[in-house]
């Protein structure tokens, strides 16, 4: 179809009414008319209103209200301490990192733009500039793909 | 059982947030008929349906703190239920919808044709080919019809539980009746 598919011509109207009428008919439990057209959506509305076999286990409810019950809940074991070392030494090593990097940074800037002139070059930050406009490019792709299948 | 109103949400939720013994329990018991339904369709894997209700209301107890009461529990509850679906699906690489104008065709020929054409009107013989047809369909076809038909909720709710427009729900629904109709076509004589 080739119209805005939430927009319905006369005929689809018509048809859309028909299968409302027998939804409405078939959960009414009313006696059968002699539309077949109606019959028809009748039989497709019964199809749809039969109850899913394979249901949840019995005790379903109690399992998952026990997982989640803080009283049955394992006891957690007390990490404070841990995490509040642990959070001091990450501290102590980024300003480790920082007085390095400002003490050696320039010496080590210098040592590999000699090592490798390339990397200073305008090719260089051509090609970087080239992959990340793929890395940027491939990523919409995959964002615009999942947006089209949902509709 | 009967539809629980706001007012039994809101003292269900405070009772839940309370940590009142029974409360989670008695809310799962409420939606995980619904919870089933959303999912079962989506994935049509009863092992790994009965994994997915069991995060959907592990999760639902970890947010329900963020639950502010302006949608039906109902509905949101629902809605973390499809978006646990829908990412299931998305890990695992299979579509959520297919374009529903070009498929009756390959769902005709999905479901097979060991169906005897002459003398098989009978009920039995029809919902079954109807339940076959409806497996065929895309997941989000499929849990869309199951929402409007089996739980009865109206377009509004749906849109809020799936995040898609009124009107599309309405066209996936008309079109996705309407194929099933046509299956059954040559078999009962359909006008048109």
């Amino acid at each position: 179809m080739n119209h805005d598919p939430s927009k319905f011509t006369d005929t689809e109207e018509r048809e859309w009414r028909a299968q409302e009428r027998a939804l409405h008919d078939e959960r009414a439990g009313a006696s059968a008319g002699d539309d077949p057209l109606i019959a028809a959506y009748r039989d497709v509305a019964r199809a749809l209103r039969a109850p899913m076999p394979d249901a949840l286990p019995a005790d379903f409810a109690r399992v998952v209200a026990a997982r989640c019950d803080p009283a049955r809940a394992p006891a957690r074991v007390d990490t404070r301490l841990e995490q509040q070392v642990q959070r001091m030494l990450l501290a102590a090593l980024a300003v480790a990192a920082c007085v390095v990097a400002a003490l050696y940074g320039g010496q080590w800037l210098h040592a590999t733009t000699d090592a490798l002139p390339l990397f200073d070059s305008g090719v260089a930050r051509n090609w970087t500039a080239a992959l990340v406009a793929c890395l940027a490019l491939s990523w919409a792709m995959g964002v615009l793909r999942e947006r089209i299948a949902v509709r | 059982m009967s539809e629980p109103s706001p007012t039994d949400d809101r003292a269900l939720v405070t009772a839940v947030l309370g940590n009142v013994p029974g409360a989670f329990e008695r809310l799962v018991r409420d939606y995980q008929g619904l919870c089933w339904h959303i999912i079962q369709r989506m994935v049509r894997h009863p092992d790994d349906t009965r994994e997915l209700c069991q995060d959907t209301f592990l999760r639902v107890h970890q947010c329900l703190h963020q639950y502010r009461h302006d949608a039906a529990l109902k509905s949101w509850i629902g809605q973390v239920a499809y978006s646990v679906a829908r990412r299931h699906l998305e890990r695992k690489r299979i579509p959520l919808a297919e374009p529903v104008d070009d498929e009756g065709t390959s769902l005709l020929e999905r479901i097979g044709d060991d169906f005897d054409l002459e003398a098989s009107t009978a009920d039995a013989e029809v919902s079954r080919h109807l339940h076959a047809a409806i497996e065929g369909l895309p997941p989000l076809q499929r849990t869309l019809l199951t929402l409007y038909h089996l739980d009865e909720m109206p377009i509004g709710e749906i849109a809020g539980i799936t995040g898609l427009a009124e009107g599309t729900i309405k066209s996936h629904l008309f079109r996705s009746r309407k194929l099933l109709r046509d299956v059954l076509a040559p078999r009962v004589g359909v006008a048109a």
